[in-house]
C-alpha cells in the first residue's frame, strides 16, 4: 500500500513537471533574429518595446485548414526569437464551439490577446481593441484595398481578415456528373434559370430515395451557417449594391421585400416542388466528394478540403448563379465572410499584441499563411504570384471581384445584429428545406419583424 | 419568536461544543459549493432573464417579462416543449423497464456476476459525447453501419438522424443504450436488499418465478425504481448534449429540445437574456413533473422521499 501511495505520488509529479515545462519551445534567439524589427518597431519610432516578460495568448478556429496550427506556433516562436521576452502560446478551439467560446471569454473578461473571432460578436461585445494608426498604415501599406475592405468598420480596422480572401461562395460543381448527365462540363450554369436546369438533370433516384441530388443544401448544424448559405441565393432577388439584409441607411430591415419571399419560396421549391434536394443527404461538402451532389456552393476553403480529402473528385469552379427572369434579376457578386484576427480588450499588452497581430501578416509570415489556408493574398505585392494564378479559382475571384457588383457585406453591421439576424435567417431557412407547408411569405414577414423589433430594442428604429 | 430563539441558542450550543461544532464544519464545503454552483446561478439567471442583454460590453437594460412573452409567442419554443416531453416519454419508460429486467437477469447469474456488471457499466462510463459520436457515424445513411446490416439483409436504407420522424427515436436509442448500465446498478441494489426468506416462503409456497417477480421483485424494488423514474425524468428534461452532438436539433426543429434552446438563444442569437428566461421556464418545468412524480410515487410505495 505504501509503495503504491509512492509510487502515485511519484507519478503526480512527474506529470505536473511535465505539464508545466511542456507548451512552446523557447527559440534560441539568434544574431540574424535580433538585428530584425517588427513592425510596432518599424511604424511607431516613439514606441519603447518592453522589456519585463510578456506571455500573449493567440486563439484561432482553423483546425480545419490543415498545417495552419504548426504554422501559427511557428511564426510565435519566430517572434520569441526576436523579442526572447515574449512568449506566444497558440490554442485551436473547435469551430462547432466557438461562438459559444469566445461569447463566454468576453463575457468573464477572459478573453485572449489575440484571437481569430467572428467580427460581429467581438464588435457587439465591445471586446475588440481598434488599431492603433501605426498598424493603420501597416495595413494600408500591405493590403490590397479589397482585403482593408474587410476589416474596415464604422471607419476604423480591427484586425486583419482572418477568414480566406476570396470571393466568398462559389459554385462548385463535379464535372464527371454533369458529363454523365449529358451536360457540357465546362459550361457550368450562369443564371440560377439555368442552374435550375441543370439541378433537375443531375437528380438520380433508387428505390424511391434519391441517390444523387442536383444541389447540395446546407439545412443542418449552426442556424446562422445555413442563412449565410441561404442569404447567397437571395442575392440573385436582391439588389446587394445597396440593401441586403437592411436598407441602405441600416434603419431597417427588407426581409419582407418582394425579391426575398421569393428567393424563400424558390429555395423551398428546390426541396418540394423541383426536388432537386432534400435533407437526406450528409453535409454538402461530404455529399459533393462522395459524388452524392452534383452542385453546391462554397468558399475557397473548399478547394483545399477536395484536394485533401476527395482528391479523385473531377470538379470546377464558377461564379455564383446570378439572377434572370422568372427567378431573380441581379448579378451576384463577391460577398466574403468576415472573421477578423485582432487584438481583444483583455490584453494586458494590447501594443505588443498588435505588434504580433501585425507580424503574422508581414510579407513573408502572410504568403505562409494565404498558400496553406487557401484563398488569395492579402499583400500588394503578391498579387503576381503565379502561386495564386493557379489556384482553382483564381478566375473566378477576378470575376466576381472586378466584372460583379460589389457587395454590401453584410458583416459590416453597424448595429452587430448580423449574427442574430442570421441565426434568426437560418431557421426560417430550416422550415422551408424541411416543411413541407412551410409558407414563404409568412416566414419572412416573421423575420423581418423580429428584425424591426430588434433595431427597437437597441435604439435604432 | 419562542421556536426562533430555540434554532438561534441550538446553533450558539452546538458552535461552542467541541464535538458537535464538527458536524457544521464539515457541512461548509458542500454548502459553500451548493451557493457558489447552484444558488447564485440561479438568482443570477433569474435577475438576467429580466434584461435585455447584448454581449459583455453592454449595460444590462431592464426588460421585465418580455423575455419571457417574447418566448412564448415563438412557436419553436412549443415545439421544443413538445419535443421534451416526447423524449422523455421514449426514454423512461422503455429504459426503466430494460435495466430492470437486465437488474434480475444479472441478479440471478452466479458465475462471472462482476464481469457481466462491468460490462453493463462500461457505457456509462464513456462520456455522452463520445458516445453520441459513435452514434451518429453508426446511423450515418451512406457509411453507417446499420445501414450497411440493413441492405445486407435486403432493406431500405434508413436515414436515421435526417427523418423528422426517426431522429427523436434515435437519439433516445441511444441514450437508453448508454444510461442501461447506471439504472441497473440501481436496481441492482434494491435487489440485493430484498430479504431471502420472502422468496423461499413463496418457494414452499410453491409460487413460479412470475408470480414471485410480481408478488415479491417488483414491489419491493419500487423505491428503487421510483428513483431511477424521478433521476433519470429530470436529466432527460434538460437533454442538450446528446441533441448537440448528434442532430444540432435539426432536421428541422425535430430534435429541438427546451434545453437546446437555450443553447440556441444565448450563441446563436446572442441573446443571453432570453436564454436566461428560457433557462427560468425549464427549471419550472422540472420542478413541477419532479413535485407530480414525487406526490404519485409516495402514495403508492412504504417509502418516503
Amino acid at each position: 500500500m505504501k509503495k503504491a501511495v509512492i509510487s502515485l505520488v511519484i507519478l503526480l509529479v512527474s506529470g505536473a513537471l511535465i505539464f508545466a515545462t511542456g507548451g512552446q519551445e523557447e527559440a534560441a534567439p539568434t544574431a540574424a533574429a535580433a538585428a530584425e524589427k517588427t513592425p510596432i518597431e518599424e511604424y511607431n519610432h516613439s514606441f519603447a518595446f518592453p522589456t519585463e516578460k510578456i506571455e500573449l495568448s493567440y486563439w484561432h478556429v482553423l483546425g480545419t485548414r490543415p498545417g495552419f496550427h504548426d504554422l501559427a506556433q511557428e511564426i510565435g516562436r519566430a517572434y520569441s526569437a526576436i523579442h526572447p521576452n515574449v512568449s506566444i502560446s497558440v490554442r485551436e478551439i473547435p469551430n462547432a464551439q466557438q461562438r459559444a467560446i469566445w461569447s463566454a471569454a468576453f463575457e468573464s473578461r477572459t478573453a485572449p490577446d489575440i484571437g481569430w473571432t467572428e467580427a460581429q460578436v467581438g464588435l457587439m461585445a465591445k471586446a475588440l481593441v481598434p488599431a492603433p494608426d501605426w498598424a493603420a498604415r501597416y495595413m494600408e501599406d500591405l493590403f490590397t484595398p479589397y482585403t482593408l475592405s474587410l476589416s474596415k468598420v464604422k471607419g476604423k480596422y480591427y484586425g486583419w481578415s482572418g477568414a480566406e480572401v476570396d470571393a466568398g461562395q462559389m459554385l462548385y460543381y463535379r464535372k464527371d456528373l454533369f458529363r454523365e448527365a449529358g451536360l457540357n462540363p465546362d459550361n457550368p450554369p450562369e443564371f440560377i434559370p439555368d442552374l435550375l436546369e441543370a439541378a433537375e438533370k443531375l437528380t438520380k433516384w433508387e428505390g424511391g430515395q434519391m441517390s444523387q441530388a442536383g444541389i447540395a443544401l446546407r439545412y443542418a448544424g449552426g442556424h446562422q451557417g445555413i442563412g449565410d448559405k441561404f442569404s447567397k441565393y437571395a442575392a440573385a432577388w436582391v439588389d446587394t449594391r445597396k440593401n441586403f439584409y437592411y436598407r441602405e441607411d441600416f434603419t431597417d430591415v427588407i426581409f419582407d421585400d418582394p425579391g426575398w419571399i421569393e428567393a424563400a419560396q424558390f429555395f423551398h421549391d428546390l426541396v418540394f416542388k423541383y426536388k432537386v434536394t432534400n435533407t437526406t443527404l450528409p453535409t454538402p461538402i461530404q455529399a459533393f466528394g462522395l459524388g452524392l451532389a452534383a452542385m453546391t456552393n462554397r468558399e475557397s476553403f473548399f478547394a483545399g478540403w477536395l484536394k485533401e480529402n476527395a482528391p479523385d473528385a473531377e470538379y470546377g469552379i464558377a461564379p455564383l448563379a446570378s439572377g434572370k427572369a422568372p427567378f431573380g434579376r441581379y448579378r451576384t457578386g463577391a460577398m466574403p465572410w468576415l472573421a477578423l484576427n485582432c487584438v481583444t480588450v483583455d490584453s494586458k499588452n494590447p501594443d505588443v499584441a498588435w505588434d504580433f497581430n501585425m507580424y503574422m501578416v508581414n510579407e513573408e509570415n502572410e504568403l505562409r499563411i494565404a498558400k496553406n489556408n487557401g484563398g488569395m493574398s492579402r499583400l500588394k505585392s503578391a498579387q503576381d504570384d503565379p502561386f495564386f494564378k493557379e489556384l482553382p479559382y483564381f478566375e473566378v475571384f477576378q470575376t466576381m471581384t472586378t466584372e460583379r457588383p460589389i457587395v454590401r457585406n453584410v458583416y459590416l453591421d453597424p448595429n452587430t445584429l448580423q449574427a442574430e439576424l442570421e441565426a434568426k435567417l437560418g431557421e426560417a431557412a430550416v422550415d422551408l428545406l424541411t416543411n413541407e407547408n412551410a409558407d414563404a411569405g409568412a416566414l419572412m414577414k416573421d423575420m423581418a419583424a423580429y428584425g424591426r423589433k430588434r433595431l427597437k430594442e437597441i435604439g435604432v428604429r | 419568536m419562542e421556536a426562533r430563539m430555540s434554532i438561534g441558542k441550538k446553533f450558539i450550543h452546538d458552535i461552542s461544543h467541541p464535538i458537535l461544532r464538527w458536524g457544521y464544519i464539515f457541512v461548509i464545503p458542500g454548502l459553500l459549493s451548493y451557493l457558489l454552483f447552484t444558488f447564485y446561478p440561479t438568482i443570477r439567471s433569474l435577475i438576467q432573464s429580466l434584461h435585455l442583454i447584448r454581449g459583455a460590453g453592454n449595460p444590462w437594460v431592464f426588460n421585465g417579462i418580455n423575455n419571457y412573452l417574447d418566448i412564448f409567442k415563438d412557436k419553436i419554443f412549443w415545439g421544443s416543449l413538445k419535443n421534451t416531453f416526447y423524449y422523455v416519454a421514449l426514454t423512461i419508460p422503455l429504459g426503466t423497464i430494460i435495466s430492470l429486467i437486465l437488474a434480475v437477469v444479472l441478479n440471478s447469474i452466479v458465475k462471472a456476476r462482476g464481469f457481466f456488471r462491468a460490462l453493463y457499466f462500461i457505457p456509462s462510463v464513456a462520456g455522452v459525447i463520445a458516445v453520441g459520436i459513435v452514434f451518429s457515424w453508426m446511423y450515418e445513411p451512406y457509411l453507417g453501419v446499420l445501414n450497411l446490416l440493413l441492405s445486407k439483409l435486403g432493406f431500405p436504407r434508413l436515414n436515421w438522424l435526417r427523418d423528422l420522424k426517426m431522429a427523436m427515436p434515435s437519439i433516445a436509442v441511444m441514450n437508453i443504450w448508454q444510461t442501461l448500465g447506471y439504472n441497473v446498478v440501481i436496481f441492482l441494489a434494491g435487489l440485493l436488499a430484498i430479504p431471502a426468506e420472502l422468496y423461499e416462503a413463496a418457494d414452499i409456497d410453491g409460487a413460479k418465478p412470475l408470480r414471485k417477480l410480481l408478488s415479491i421483485t417488483i414491489p419491493l424494488v419500487a423505491p428503487s425504481m421510483w428513483f431511477v423514474i424521478i433521476n433519470n425524468t429530470i436529466r432527460n428534461l434538460q437533454v442538450f448534449s446528446e441533441i448537440f452532438v448528434m442532430t444540432g436539433g435539426g432536421p428541422g426543429h425535430a430534435t429541438t429540445t427546451v434545453g437546446f434552446r437555450v443553447y440556441q438563444y444565448a450563441f446563436l442569437y446572442l441573446s443571453f437574456g432570453k436564454a436566461s428566461a428560457n433557462v427560468m421556464v425549464l427549471l419550472l418545468i422540472i420542478l413541477a413533473v419532479t413535485l407530480m412524480q414525487l406526490r404519485f410515487f409516495e402514495r403508492r410505495t412504504q417509502v418516503e422521499f
